[in-house]
């Protein structure tokens, strides 16, 4: 063969492929046409029944069984909007889809698929075990917290939150360790626990692992756990992690206790890293207390811009002790750098107010 | 005198055969040249298919895991990074309240848009302060990174919604807009975008995903840009998609799905994407500010901010994550003339050339990684060189035919074989975006992009050759950077042109 030969068969073969991906092309999108259009007629046939069962406004029983003893290719073609409606409806309409789910053998199958080989199966089954809130299945959802598929992990997380067993909290506070699981993942997850997760945090208080500490000290916060207030404290004092000593400041700020007031007010001092001081005079003003005003009026000329920043905010949420103490320092009290600051707080705190603030003077 | 008989018979002979040798050799150098630049195309599609399947696993494998990626948990996530949109703008009176209105109905949590005008000669300003009842304030702005421009004023509307602030400043350009902007910005992520850019309701969502679900490695993610030129837009929003009505436009969709699309999403994959478009891409603010932002000397910025972005995480040995993410998207209008499309792309040919050549201690440096040994020299032999093989090779093969170098047939078969592996490469891209985007939905706009990808290589790709050479020509020279007017004439409700005005 020539190479002139070779040239034209490759050519030949080229221009086949082509004419091969045009045909794919087009037999796909028809494909994926009928399809979709066969899905919608099963489904538009299936989905009163759904709508019925979830409206929670008659007896469900007759519904229930008529959806139950659907054929495959019907349940197959509304059973992700059944998935989704899961997340969506809470009080009757959840707890009958799920004795529809459990009816149709979803949990069971779903339990099965927890040990499958594919980490796509293993997710996916993680992940309706949750929207079920299928309490039975938390010890395997713990285990899968370690495997070795990160979108594993993370789907096990989800569903532990949603089905918000306390005992979960404390291998989902583990996980963070490395970064095995995302952290928001982890907080919603603690969130959804509320205060049973406590003890737990409290304990993650003093684990090994600094990430571990940031999302105890931050999820204390979150939860409202007063009680939490003195390890709280120690963590933003001693703790060596600036990133622990921050969110625990940002925490002691929601908590808003006197003794968070003590000891965000010594945070702001000039011995903490720049980024607590600034945490702690933003905290300052989610206190709320007037009493912080002396401390914070000592930020506004801070050489740091965001402490400064943080400080001037705060003061507009002190009342009025603190718009006086910004007025004063707008009127040049307490030098340049806090005139500025002050001057945008009050600018802001009029436009919440409803009023249009001083225009700025002119750039010298 | 018979050896000097012999000298003289000796050159006589010789001359001839001095020209037959250099004539030969000629003719080999031809022939060598030649089938170098067929074996060049070779590898530049290769990779493109190489690119292209790893595109398609990353697609299967991201919409395999859409039921438990967790979208809808974004609303309750209390640590949900907030984001600053940071949108410069030169004169776009006519598009910017409209672009302002979309994007302040966004679905996302927490973010804040931030204008800052360049120092528009036009009505830029006066359309943003008439339609939000604009009030100036007092603003400290941290001088987290050094600017150029000045700030003339700050601007937020007179209700008291701090989502959105105007900046305005003397013009110095887009990079240096962009890094006051990122002064200005409150939030931990900063998204640039452009003024004239549409994005799907759900991008910012999107592109933010990555950020949550690696929020310790994750410094920057890039969205694709796709061409909405033929689109109709209602509200600022693309609400259907079609193919633009020009063939100069229709053979960029092409473009912009095999090279932008498939191809960052391929680099992605491979964790060396070099390049996030300047109109959508969304940045850890303290990762920008830690490299002194965007080069205000660049005229490629963007890719130069990732490049350094890359360099600086390398060098500082941190575990670090750039992705591309290839759905939703923004949408941009895309050059309808040669002219300005001429422009564009000697625009993009100098900041590539700026680029690698600013970042050359790079080059094949393994403490670089990826991005040293691969991406780097990818960009350069395949990017940046690929205009002047393709000239060299529009030259170099009629010429080897003309003096008989290369044999007429086997010349012809050879380029129709590169075309048809070009083709290839296109309908390849095609059926990927079919199976996994399908965004264009008529059967007619499947027909069409499919005629496109027959043009493109009959002519469209010798002109990108043609702008690419002239600027690397004006890198080399150092000319004065120009942007060039971007001539846009807008969308309407039908997909044709209307002279700038949305509905």
């Amino acid at each position: 063969m020539t190479s002139v030969q070779l040239v034209s068969v490759t050519l030949a073969l080229l221009l086949l492929a082509v004419s091969v991906l045009g045909a794919v092309i087009v037999t796909g999108r028809s494909v994926r046409r009928a399809r979709q259009r066969r899905d919608a007629r099963l489904a538009a046939e299936v989905r009163p029944l759904l709508i019925r069962l979830t409206g929670g406004d008659e007896d469900v029983e007759e519904v229930l069984r008529r959806l139950a003893a659907l054929d495959r290719r019907r349940w197959n073609a509304v059973r992700a909007s059944a998935v989704g409606l899961l997340g969506k409806v809470s009080g009757q309409g959840n707890a009958a889809l799920t004795r529809l789910f459990e009816e149709r053998g979803v949990a069971r199958d779903a339990v099965a698929d927890l040990s499958r080989r594919g980490s796509v199966r293993r997710a996916r089954a993680a992940t309706v075990l949750g929207l079920l809130r299928h309490a039975e299945a938390v010890p395997d959802l713990t285990r899968l917290l370690a495997d070795r598929h990160p979108e594993v992990r993370t789907a096990a997380a989800r569903a532990l939150g949603r089905i918000a067993e306390p005992q979960a909290a404390g291998p989902l506070l583990d996980c963070l360790a490395g970064g095995r699981v995302p952290s928001d993942v982890v907080v919603q997850a603690l969130i959804a626990i509320g205060p049973a997760a406590r003890p737990a945090l409290t304990k993650a208080m003093a684990h090994t692992a600094p990430e571990v500490r940031a999302i105890a000290a931050e999820v204390l916060g979150l939860i409202g756990s007063v009680g939490s207030v003195s390890a709280l404290i120690r963590a933003l004092t001693l703790d060596p992690s600036s990133d622990v000593r921050t969110r625990a400041a940002r925490s002691l700020g929601r908590l808003g206790t006197p003794a968070c007031l003590d000891a965000l007010t010594d945070a702001v001092g000039l011995t903490y890293p720049t980024a607590v001081r600034a945490e702690a005079a933003g905290a300052l003003g989610d206190v709320g207390a007037p009493a912080a005003v002396p401390a914070l009026r000592a930020l506004l000329a801070d050489h740091h811009y965001r402490v400064a920043h943080h400080a001037a905010r705060s003061l507009t949420r002190l009342g009025g002790p603190g718009t006086e103490t910004l007025r004063e320092a707008a009127d040049g009290a307490l030098g340049v750098r806090a005139a500025a600051h002050a001057r945008e707080a009050l600018a802001v705190l009029a436009l919440a107010e409803g009023r249009h603030p001083a225009r700025p003077a002119p750039a010298p | 005198m018979r050896e000097g008989a012999l000298a003289a018979g000796a050159a006589a002979a010789g001359v001839p055969g001095v020209l037959e040798a250099l004539a030969e050799g000629v003719r080999w150098l031809l022939a060598v040249s030649g089938a170098a630049v067929m074996v060049y195309f070779l590898c530049v599609n290769t990779s493109y298919l190489v690119l292209i399947a790893l595109a398609t696993w990353d697609s299967v494998h991201y919409h395999r895991r859409v039921a438990f990626a967790g979208a809808d948990d974004v609303y309750s996530n209390p640590l949900n990074p907030a984001i600053s949109v940071i949108m410069p703008a030169y004169n776009e009176e006519a598009g910017i309240v409209e672009a302002v209105r979309a994007m302040l109905s966004m679905r996302y949590p927490s973010f804040e848009i931030i204008v800052v005008d360049d120092g528009s000669r036009d009505g830029t300003f006066d359309r943003l302060r008439e339609e939000y009842d604009l009030v100036e304030v007092p603003r400290v702005v941290p001088d987290d990174i050094p600017t150029r421009g000045r700030v003339l004023s700050v601007h937020v509307p007179g209700g008291g919604s701090q989502v959105l602030t105007v900046v305005r400043k003397s013009n110095s350009g887009r990079a240096d807009a962009l890094n006051v902007g990122i002064n200005f910005a409150r939030n931990p992520l900063v998204c640039m975008v452009d003024a004239d850019s549409i994005l799907d309701p759900g991008a910012l969502l999107s592109v933010a995903k990555p950020f949550t679900d690696d929020p310790l490695r994750t410094v920057a993610t890039g969205g694709v840009i796709r061409i909405a030129n033929g689109c109709d837009v209602v509200g600022g929003r693309v609400v259907t998609v079609r193919m633009p009505r020009q063939w100069l436009v229709r053979i960029q969709v092409i473009e912009y799905l095999r090279a932008f699309l498939l191809g960052r999403t391929g680099w992605s994959r491979l964790g060396g994407l070099l390049i996030i478009s300047g109109a959508f891409g969304l940045f850890r603010r303290d990762a920008v500010v830690e490299i002194g932002g965007l080069d205000p000397d660049s005229i490629g910025e963007d890719a130069e901010l990732v490049t350094r972005l890359h360099r600086h995480m390398r060098e500082q040995d941190r575990d670090y994550r750039i992705v591309f993410v290839s759905e939703p998207v923004s949408w941009t209008e895309a050059p309808s003339t040669l002219a300005v499309l001429g422009r564009q792309r000697r625009r993009w040919s100098r900041g590539l050339a700026e680029l690698a050549w600013k970042h050359r201690a790079m080059f094949g440096n393994p403490r670089y990684g990826r991005i040293g040994l691969l991406a780097l020299p990818y960009y350069v032999v395949f990017e940046l060189l690929a205009p002047l093989v393709s000239l060299s090779g529009l030259v170099l093969v009629p010429l080897g035919v003309l003096v008989g170098a290369i044999d007429l047939p086997f010349a012809g078969a050879i380029m129709l074989a590169s075309y048809g592996y070009a083709l290839l490469v296109a309908f390849t891209a095609l059926a990927v975006e079919e199976y996994a985007f399908h965004r264009y939905t008529r059967w007619r706009d499947l027909g069409v992009a499919a005629l496109a990808a027959f043009a493109e290589n009959i002519g469209y790709r010798q002109f990108n050759a043609w702008w690419g050479v002239q600027g690397i020509v004006a890198a080399l020279r150092r000319t004065q950077q120009v942007w060039g007017v971007m001539t846009r004439e807008g969308f309407s409700a039908q997909g044709r042109p209307t002279g700038g005005k949305r509905r």
